[in-house]
């Protein structure tokens, strides 16, 4: 028996690692239990799993406290094994423990009936091993026997071996074991049994050698599984993501013969696993995860994983990382200044939260700030950075982030978080958080700080808007500057304004921009005082408007061309230009009228009027004569001057108006066709006459006394 | 009160009347000196302006309050920020409406306005610039931040406002003289007035 237990003080020293060494060959066929020297065990198999309560032992009993496993290989040819567990239990003498006076009041019993060892009488136990593997549950007894001569209390008798319990390949087996009636908590031991892929069993399990198995070859980007199976075999190949409670499957085909496959860019992540097997039923499968430490793996992972925010209301953040792999990483909290790109940590001992995959938690924050984001770190590297959305918590502001901690003795310490580190406050340093140091203090103390966090130190956020220079003055001097402008440009341009203005002045109530009507007034100047009232009333016909030509204003040109010639040219351009001409009669004019009209008679001297009004009546008489006058001549006079009838039936062709009574028509008359309103010709028909008033009584009152 | 188009100056009539006129007619164009025009719109530099006390003290007053403006532009935080609001309204209103009156007075603009009343305008600006810049670099200083764009707009503040005392001092001068000429031209022209008369209050004058 040496080598046996050789085997188990070498299995002893390096634990259950059977990859090390290989596996011990058994030839039996049926299960044994076997104990060190001195002791005696008997194996009562396949009994029922009963665990008890737990009682505290009264007497010394025999507890197994060492619980081990090794994997054997359970052999019926050189070459037929199965994997088997082999379980070695250590055994020790263990004295009733010393109960706590106050808890029990049987102290006093349990002493009495302790009798003191050593006594005569061997130790006996009773020890229970349960095993449990995917579909197979399995309990065996052992009664071990110490002889009285070993038994020594709290020492280490001895150990026991069971051979073996038959599991399958790459699975799992758990162990139980534990004394009947039990004395204390059971031990149990997890035993992950070697699969097919690795050198362990592939020279012994007959069931290995037909496996197929696949090796990965990449070429540049791609990455393919070069499947070495040999031809006519037909097996499964499965591709599938192994996450933590489930797995999705991204390949699940029967295929025949060797293969190339060529992996989706998308598939490869850590995670990702390859299953085979041939196409029977309840095969081995091999499975293998190559890509835990791939690169290239990693970066897919990342650029395909999600950070997703979910804010509820003002005080409700909830985060959720999407991925297709489990992914050791921590989520931080960080500021983000406004305008930056960098987000800093921040300066709290808060919770550095473990992700969990596709699990939804939750930030204890007191307020929501928009600048406050989350990020993803792992493995010391920044993977996702997320920021709450705009349109609930609004634009990022320009904050300054504060941090309040408790020093000794009620002191508090403030510190404003800047890209460099944390100022404490307040501070004689040329950085913008030392600048209003005092005053965002103050800020601070008036309660114009919104809280953030409020655990080991409270987080403030308070506003900068009220300190930052805003630059509406800039939009001041460029209104001041147009204005300038446009008035230097009008001071320049004078003529232009000048005409604007006037432009402005013109009475808008007869149609608009009208250029005003050129009117001739030609009048037979009688006396002084007529000549002033003539004045007057071509003034007054200014203001409809009217373009007024009298010679009395023009009397340079007058004499420059001679009155012919001027009368000429001021009755032909006020005809061509859509004018009128208006004939001022008074008894001067008749006289000489008559005197022309009667010229196909005898002529009677000269006409002792100026000879002005005998030019103008050379020009207009031709029109008249052939009957042409009618649209562009009005004549009119002064009735308390000259009544309408005196003037000769000649000039009857038009309209012939006795002013200042029919003023309106006279008025209508000269400012010719278009839409004219009523009251509007009345009221300027109120004003000539009012203008002219004084001037035609001094007219009436001096008469031809006053000088020309 | 004569159309739009006639011709601004004795210039069109001259030469008609010269051209035709052999006739004894008792109309004869007067000389007069035509005006010439030159540069945009008939603009001429005074520079003679900007020799005396007024235009320099003007020039100074610009320079003054532009770079006031420009100094206290360059800061970022304020606390509090009303009198920096302040100063700033106060530079730059002066600046743009003191340059305006500059230009206006050194190209002899202000002329073509004779509407407006010049030297009250002028004796107001500087009046009111003088109350308000002082009044905002007190506000300033007292802020006391000692940022060094502060005390340089303060600085050129103070003396903005000197320049401003200065001239509202000459304009008050020259507009107490003003009015003791008036009231002697008024007395002049009362009197000549009442020897001419004008016997045709109808004929309206030649516009010059």
């Amino acid at each position: 028996m040496p080598v046996p237990w050789l085997l188990l003080f070498f299995s002893l020293i390096l634990g259950s690692r059977p990859w090390v060494f290989s596996l011990e060959k058994l030839a039996e066929s049926h299960d044994d239990a076997r104990c060190s020297q001195g002791l005696s065990c008997h194996l009562w198999d396949d009994v029922l799993c009963l665990l008890e309560r737990i009682e505290p032992p009264q007497d010394l009993v025999l507890v197994p406290t060492k619980l081990q496993t090794e994997v054997v290989l359970r052999c019926r040819e050189e070459s037929n094994c199965v994997p088997c567990v082999r379980v070695t239990l250590h055994l020790t003498v263990q004295e009733p423990r010393k109960e706590d006076p106050e808890e029990d009041g049987l102290q006093e019993d349990a002493e009495l009936t302790f009798r003191p060892w050593p006594r005569n009488e061997s130790l006996q136990a009773e020890i229970i091993l349960s095993f449990q593997a995917y579909l197979s549950d399995r309990c065996v007894l052992v009664k071990v026997e110490v002889p009285a001569a070993m038994v020594q209390p709290g020492q280490n008798v001895g150990s026991l071996v069971f051979d073996c319990f038959k599991a399958p390949v790459g699975g799992e087996v758990r162990i139980w074991s534990y004394t009947q009636p039990p004395y204390q908590e059971e031990l149990n031991h997890t035993q992950q049994l070697p699969d097919c892929i690795g050198p362990e069993l592939q020279d012994s399990v007959r069931s290995c050698w037909v496996l197929p198995w696949f090796n990965i070859s990449a070429e540049g980007d791609a990455i393919q599984l070069v499947l070495d199976v040999s031809t006519e075999q037909n097996y499964i190949l499965f591709l599938y993501w192994n996450q933590t409670r489930n797995f999705s499957t991204r390949f699940h085909e029967v295929l025949t013969g060797p293969q190339n496959i060529t992996l989706n860019q998308t598939d490869l992540v850590p995670c990702l696993c390859i299953q085979m097997w041939p196409n029977v039923q309840d095969a081995i499968r091999n499975s293998h995860c190559p890509f835990w430490e791939d690169s290239r793996a990693h970066r897919n992972l990342w650029s395909q994983s999600k950070l997703k925010l979910r804010v509820w209301g003002t005080t409700g953040l909830s985060w959720m990382v999407e991925a297709p792999c489990p992914l050791s990483a921590e989520i931080v909290l960080c500021w983000k200044p406004m305008g930056s790109e960098s987000c800093h940590p921040l300066p709290l001992p808060l919770p550095r939260e473990n992700v969990t995959v596709n699990k939804s938690q939750d930030f204890p924050l007191l307020t929501l700030h928009p600048n406050v984001c989350v990020q993803v770190w792992s493995r010391e590297k920044l993977r996702i950075q997320e920021c709450p959305p705009e349109d609930i918590l609004g634009p990022q502001r320009d904050d300054m982030l504060l941090l309040e901690t408790w020093g000794p003795q009620e002191s508090h310490s403030f510190c404003a978080m800047e890209t460099n580190g944390c100022t404490t406050l307040p501070s004689m340093a040329h950085t913008r958080a030392a600048f209003l140091g005092k005053q965002l203090l103050q800020d601070l103390q008036s309660g114009q700080c919104v809280q953030l966090w409020n655990d080991t130190g409270i987080l403030w956020a308070c506003s900068l808007q009220k300190y930052t220079h805003e630059r509406w003055v800039l939009l001041w001097l460029a209104f001041l500057v147009l204005a300038a402008c446009i008035l230097l440009l009008l001071l320049l341009n004078r003529g232009g304004m000048k005409g604007w203005l006037q432009f402005l002045k013109e009475d808008y109530r007869y149609g608009g921009a009208a250029h005003a009507r050129r009117a001739l007034l030609l009048y037979s100047p009688d006396h002084a005082s007529f000549e002033r009232l003539v004045g007057t009333l071509a003034t007054a016909l200014w203001q409809l408007p009217l373009s007024v030509a009298v010679d009395l204003w023009h009397r340079r040109e007058l004499s420059a061309l001679g009155p012919l010639a001027w009368f000429h040219a001021q009755r032909r351009q006020a005809l061509q230009e859509g004018g009128v001409v208006i004939l001022l009669f008074s008894p001067g004019a008749v006289a000489l009228c008559q005197e022309w009209l009667q010229e196909v008679g005898a002529p009677q001297g000269p006409a002792p009027t100026a000879d002005t009004f005998a030019a103008s009546l050379s020009c207009v008489l031709p029109d008249f004569l052939e009957g042409r006058a009618a649209g562009c001549y009005v004549v009119a006079c002064f009735e308390e001057l000259l009544p309408p009838q005196g003037i000769p039936d000649l000039f009857h062709a038009v309209p012939v108006f006795s002013l200042p009574s029919q003023m309106p028509a006279f008025l209508r008359a000269l400012l010719g066709p278009g839409k004219r309103r009523q009251d509007t010709l009345k009221a300027h028909a109120t004003r000539v006459g009012q203008y002219l008033q004084p001037a035609l009584e001094e007219c009436l009152q001096l008469g031809s006394s006053s000088a020309l | 009160m004569r159309s739009g188009e006639e011709l601004d100056g004795f210039e069109g009539e001259a030469s008609s009347t010269s051209m035709i006129s052999g006739a004894s007619s008792p109309y004869q164009p007067t000389t007069e000196p035509v005006s010439q025009r030159r540069g945009l719109g008939g603009l001429r530099c005074h520079p003679d302006y900007l020799r005396r006390a007024p235009g320099r003290l003007k020039l100074a007053q610009v320079v003054l309050a532009l770079i006031a403006f420009i100094c206290i532009e360059t800061i970022m935080e304020c606390s509090p920020c009303e009198g920096l609001y302040f100063f700033e309204f106060v530079s730059c209103s002066a600046f743009v409406i003191t340059g305006v009156l500059l230009l206006m007075f050194s190209l002899n603009l202000h002329t073509r306005i004779p509407q407006i009343n010049w030297n009250i305008t002028d004796l107001v600006n500087t009046g009111l610039s003088t109350f308000f810049f002082f009044i905002a670099s007190i506000v300033l200083a007292a802020l006391n931040h000692k940022a060094g764009a502060e005390i340089a707009a303060v600085v050129f503040g103070f003396l903005a406002t000197a320049a401003y005392a200065a001239n509202t001092f000459l304009a008050v001068q020259k507009w107490r003289m003003n009015i003791r000429q008036q009231s002697t031209n008024e007395y002049i022209r009362a009197r000549t007035e009442s020897r001419e008369v004008d016997s045709r209050p109808e004929i309206q004058r030649l516009d010059t």
